[in-house]
């Protein structure tokens, strides 16, 4: 297949023959003189850099998930109001895998109400049925 | 342009390197062999705003160990890292040109392309074709034409370079004996040394 030279084609096909040529090129030529422990030392030194720039990009991915996770588990948090946390409590007041006296619903904070909705959302989801969940 | 990097080992990409193996190869490389990376990378970085040779070399070498990019196995050292500069240095002309680098791009079509993927999740090709690279081509064109004016032989060379052609056959094709178009060959790989152009030793 003919390829149609354009500028592009032409500066690249010249980039690649000059790959071609250093990698081709014996060593006293690529060197011409320079010591080759100091030329391997740069080389290093540059790893050594890209080393710490990778182990910093994996901290930021990492925190990153952690981050999203939290941020979605908060979206989950707040999607309710702590009235319909109390309804969903009351409701699975009758789900015999949960237990708690129906006098303490009204005594719970919203805050609390919040968190055993979310306790009784995992205990559904993990599928724990059988054992009795005491709240 | 095909390279026959891989001295008749199967090339694996669903193989690639581990970061133990990917670390005791670049720490493994020579001298020399470092300095040809360098250069490379110092072409691919000419007129390139912001970045050093240097810099891109390192971007590369940080891109494997992150596992942004893969080194298939059986491929040789410089052809993995000059592949992976050529395509950072392709994404930070096609962002500056935009005006917005996305620096969560991975782009394949490297030198050895042909060859293998080498990347985990490439999604663009890149596209040497569009205007701004175009543009670029021929500003790249225009610098290394001063760099080489007034030496005919190097620029014989470089004209048969661009044809794609190396050794005997530039020779013949550019009117030039071997020994005459060696010596203007061995001229060019220097003027192309931009740390020797800018006086630097490293």
């Amino acid at each position: 297949m003919t390829q149609k030279i354009t500028p592009t084609n032409s500066y690249e096909t010249f980039l690649d023959v000059y790959l071609q040529e250093l990698i081709d090129s014996p060593d006293s030529d690529i060197l011409e003189g320079l010591d080759p422990e100091a030329e391997k030392a740069v080389g290093l030194k540059l790893f050594a850099a890209a080393k710490k720039e990778a182990g910093r990009r994996r901290l930021v991915h990492a925190r990153t998930a952690i981050a999203k996770n939290m941020s979605q588990a908060n979206f989950l948090e707040v999607s309710i109001s702590p009235a319909e946390a109390r309804a969903f409590i009351r409701s699975a007041m009758n789900d015999s895998r949960f237990t708690m006296a129906a006098r303490q619903l009204d005594e719970l904070s919203d805050e609390d109400a919040l968190r055993i909705y979310m306790q009784i959302k995992e205990l559904q989801t993990s599928g724990s049925s059988g054992s009795n969940g005491g709240l | 342009m095909l390279l026959p990097e891989t001295e008749c080992l199967p090339v694996n990409a669903a193989d690639p390197l581990s970061k133990e193996e990917i670390h005791a190869a670049i720490e493994g490389l020579t001298g020399a062999d470092f300095k040809r990376a360098r250069r490379w990378a110092s072409r691919r970085a000419s007129n390139l705003p912001g970045w050093t040779g240097d810099d891109l070399l390192s971007e590369a070498m940080c891109k494997l160990l992150a596992g942004e990019r893969v080194w298939p196995r059986n491929v040789r050292p410089l052809i993995v890292l000059a592949g992976i500069v050529k395509s950072i240095s392709s994404n930070v002309r096609k962002g500056t040109a935009s005006g917005a680098i996305d620096h969560n791009v991975r782009v394949d079509a490297d030198i050895a392309d042909e060859e293998f993927d080498h990347t985990q999740h490439g999604v663009d090709s890149i596209d040497n074709r569009t205007p701004e690279a175009s543009v670029e081509a021929k500003s790249e064109l225009i610098a290394l034409s001063n760099l080489l004016k007034g030496d005919d032989h190097v620029e014989l060379v470089a004209m048969a370079w661009m044809d794609n052609l190396r050794g005997k056959e530039a020779a013949e094709a550019v009117g030039l004996d071997e020994k005459t178009y060696d010596a203007a060959r061995k001229r060019l790989m220097r003027k192309l040394d931009e740390h020797r152009a800018n006086g630097r030793s490293a």
